[in-house]
């Protein structure tokens, strides 16, 4: 048997486990890809016609309200989903570790960056459904930059999940805590204000929080004229990476104590 | 190359650690297929999931030269709702196969197997017997230096058992293996050496007939 390199076992183990998730959690029903996405479009386009309906302003900084807060939720769920699913991504995984390549890393990385492929289809089909629809204006402004605001958001849930993936399996109970404890993010972090429009003085303690800076940095690179001047892309960057650098600590130093449990 | 140093392996229970191996030191011998025997807890799962790598001592290094094998027989390792051949498909993936490997090994497990249509189908609608006529199908489409196998031969109907048998006397002529059985009639025929398990310490028999007497007066105690 010819001996394959590090590389290509972590390749082979990825691109393996990332087929059989598809096929796992989509292929089970007729629509399964289909259900994946119901859950978080219904979720926005509750919430944006509940909000249009009670807000007398139908246009934030000439954005209509619905992109706006699509925009904000989506990018937050990029975020909060991985971080918080990570909980899970052993447990459903254990039997596959008999396989000695299999570890729970590939799991952990694997079932985020699905969930992270599902927002990304959802946000295309909402704005297909928005710009169709309601004529509204979906296309971002800066492409590129709205792709790399939500790659880092992304990175900073998956650094997150590799805690929540660990201490769901080691100390199962507390692993709903971590749930619990990013609920509060859902409400500081701009998802339904712009930050403009919140008093200044509370400004410099809003910007503590990386999300905030994301979902406005989003907005302002997907809307023309969305004022996020006061929002940095590297302070989000600076916090994926570092809490991305923690996560893998973490779980590096308790992936013995992981498979042995 | 199988080599244990200084192993000591334990679980941490509510009533303290229960020790399984304590600073076990030992080789296993070269080119030869090891038979493992020892009364019900005393380790024999345990120590093929060490050598496997599955599962870690908590003191001590293993070092281990060649490829081996998963343990076989490991309940886990299929997922309910996927058929057979996407379970199959998923194992010759982590192991690299190209395509056109891919597609010999799955009609080769497909045929081991004799589960016809059934391969097709999710594994939960499997009986146990098809479950295991499975997972032996697809081990034996891989070649390892050192097959370890958990008392998998036990499985199915006389006339498959016969074919496992078979199958296993063919990779023997390229590879060897480590095999947990109870089943003497089996370690005699196929066994070169025999290991001995016995609270935490191990006894190697090179002779297979010295290790079944010995077993048998552990057996008495």
């Amino acid at each position: 048997m010819q001996t394959r390199s590090s590389w290509q076992i972590q390749k082979s183990v990825l691109f393996a486990l990332f087929r059989r998730e598809l096929q796992t959690r989509f292929g089970g029903y007729r629509l399964g890809y289909f259900w994946a996405l119901i859950e978080p479009l219904s979720h926005i386009i509750m919430l944006s016609m509940l909000f249009s309906l009670i807000r007398s302003d139908n246009e934030i900084y000439h954005a209509p309200f619905p992109v706006f807060f699509a925009l904000g939720i989506l990018s937050f769920f990029v975020f909060q989903k991985v971080a918080v699913n990570g909980q899970n991504s052993i447990r459903v995984n254990l039997g596959l570790f008999c396989y000695r390549q299999v570890k729970p890393f590939d799991s952990i990385v694997v079932r985020a960056f699905i969930d992270f492929c599902v927002y990304l289809l959802a946000i295309f089909i909402l704005a297909l459904i928005g710009g169709w629809f309601f004529q509204y204006q979906v296309m971002p402004v800066d492409p590129l930059k709205s792709l790399l605001v939500l790659i880092l958001l992304f990175i900073l849930g998956l650094g997150v999940s590799f805690f929540t993936a660990v201490i769901g399996i080691l100390y199962e109970e507390w692993a709903q805590f971590i749930g619990i404890a990013l609920r509060p993010m859902y409400f500081i972090s701009g998802i339904f204000f712009p930050l403009a429009a919140l008093p200044e003085r509370l400004h410099v303690y809003l910007l503590w929080n990386p999300i905030l800076h994301g979902v406005e940095a989003l907005r302002g690179a997907w809307i023309a004229d969305y004022p996020a001047e006061k929002v940095s892309v590297i302070y989000l960057a600076a916090w994926a990476l570092s809490i991305l650098f923690l996560g893998l600590s973490y779980y590096r130093s308790h992936r013995v104590n992981v498979l042995m449990s | 190359m199988i080599e244990l140093q200084g192993v000591t392996k334990y679980y941490p229970t509510s009533l303290g650690r229960k020790y399984v191996f304590k600073d076990l030191n030992f080789s296993f011998p070269e080119k030869s297929n090891i038979g493992v025997l020892g009364l019900n807890g005393s380790g024999k799962t345990t120590l093929l999931r060490l050598i496997g790598g599955i599962d870690f001592p908590n003191e001590g290094n293993i070092n281990v030269r060649g490829s081996i094998s998963w343990p076989l027989g490991l309940a886990g390792g299929t997922q309910g709702s996927l058929s057979g051949r996407e379970n199959a498909q998923f194992i010759c993936r982590v192991y690299g196969d190209s395509q056109q490997v891919m597609r010999d090994k799955l009609k080769y497990i497909k045929d081991f197997s004799e589960l016809g249509d059934y391969f097709d189908l999710p594994v939960k609608t499997y009986s146990s017997g098809m479950r295991s006529r499975l997972l032996f199908g697809i081990s034996m489409a891989f070649e390892f230096d050192i097959f370890l196998i958990d008392e998998v031969t036990a499985v199915g109907d006389a006339r498959f058992r016969q074919k496992c048998q078979a199958a296993l006397e063919e990779k023997r002529k390229s590879s060897n293996y480590i095999m947990v059985s109870h089943n003497t009639n089996e370690l005699i025929k196929s066994c070169d050496s025999l290991l001995v398990l016995d609270a935490g310490a191990v006894s190697l028999f090179e002779n297979v007939d010295d290790g079944l007497n010995f077993y048998k007066t552990l057996i008495k105690k």
